[in-house]
């Protein structure tokens, strides 16, 4: 399967691993769709996506939109490709994106 | 090298390990994934924006660059993306591709010659 997406145990957040595109990017959509509703923080884990394009940045920009300031999207530890698309497509200079290592997750 | 591909979304991640394995034999291994994205992005713009049935990808690495082709077969939908139409979060393939490479150009097909070509190119690394 070309992307998995796994509950960590802690609620809202997500591990996703594989590859992420226009192929799928409709599986991370119905699972973001789902927890936009409610507020609060959603975590995902990226230490295992290897690659990301432009409708994977979409889904994401398009839950932030919808959480509306009532929670934020963690990207956690991205890969240095992901990090790349992450940074050029301009999601770590967001407010209501935050892209954290592996050890800041404990922070509010 | 050239290599054909149906055009179907399920084919991209296929077409990506066709060109990461041309980057890792022509000693372009930082440049991979960039290349292996802007492919996608090319290739993901053929499938959503033209009738296309199958997809050319044809990699050439020289001493100073490496030239990547994606044709198809289908014609370009003529339309410019509105935000408030289209939503605001998509249509940034484009960008992204001018953002990872150093040259894009696109040229679109017509009615008596389809096929729209995307030339991608990246220099290397002197």
């Amino acid at each position: 399967m070309l992307l998995e997406i796994r509950e960590t145990g802690q609620p809202r957040a997500f591990r996703l691993i594989g590859e992420l595109d226009i192929s799928n990017a409709e599986i991370l959509s119905a699972v973001l769709d789902r927890e936009v509703e409610e507020q609060g923080d959603i975590s995902l884990d990226l230490s295992e996506l290897t690659f990301i394009d432009s409708s994977g940045i979409r889904v994401l920009l398009r839950a932030m939109d919808e959480l509306n300031g009532r929670g934020k999207i963690v990207l956690v530890s991205p890969t240095s490709s992901v990090h790349h698309v992450l940074t050029l497509m301009g999601l770590d200079d967001r407010d209501s994106i935050r892209v954290v290592g592996p050890g800041e997750l404990a922070e509010p | 090298m050239v290599r054909t591909f149906p055009a179907r979304r399920a084919i991209l991640r296929e077409i990506r390990q066709f060109i990461r394995q041309q980057a890792r034999a022509h000693a372009l291994l930082d440049e991979a994934e960039s290349l292996a994205l802007a492919v996608t992005e090319a290739c993901a713009n053929a499938m959503i924006h033209t009738n296309c049935t199958k997809i050319g990808v044809t990699w050439k690495a020289t001493r100073d660059r490496v030239e990547i082709e994606v044709e198809d077969d289908g014609i370009f939908r003529r339309r410019v993306p509105v935000p408030e139409v289209d939503g605001g979060g998509g249509h940034r393939g484009i960008p992204l591709m001018m953002a990872l490479l150093d040259q894009v150009s696109i040229s679109g097909g017509t009615v008596s010659r389809p096929g729209t070509r995307v030339r991608l190119v990246k220099y290397r690394e002197s």
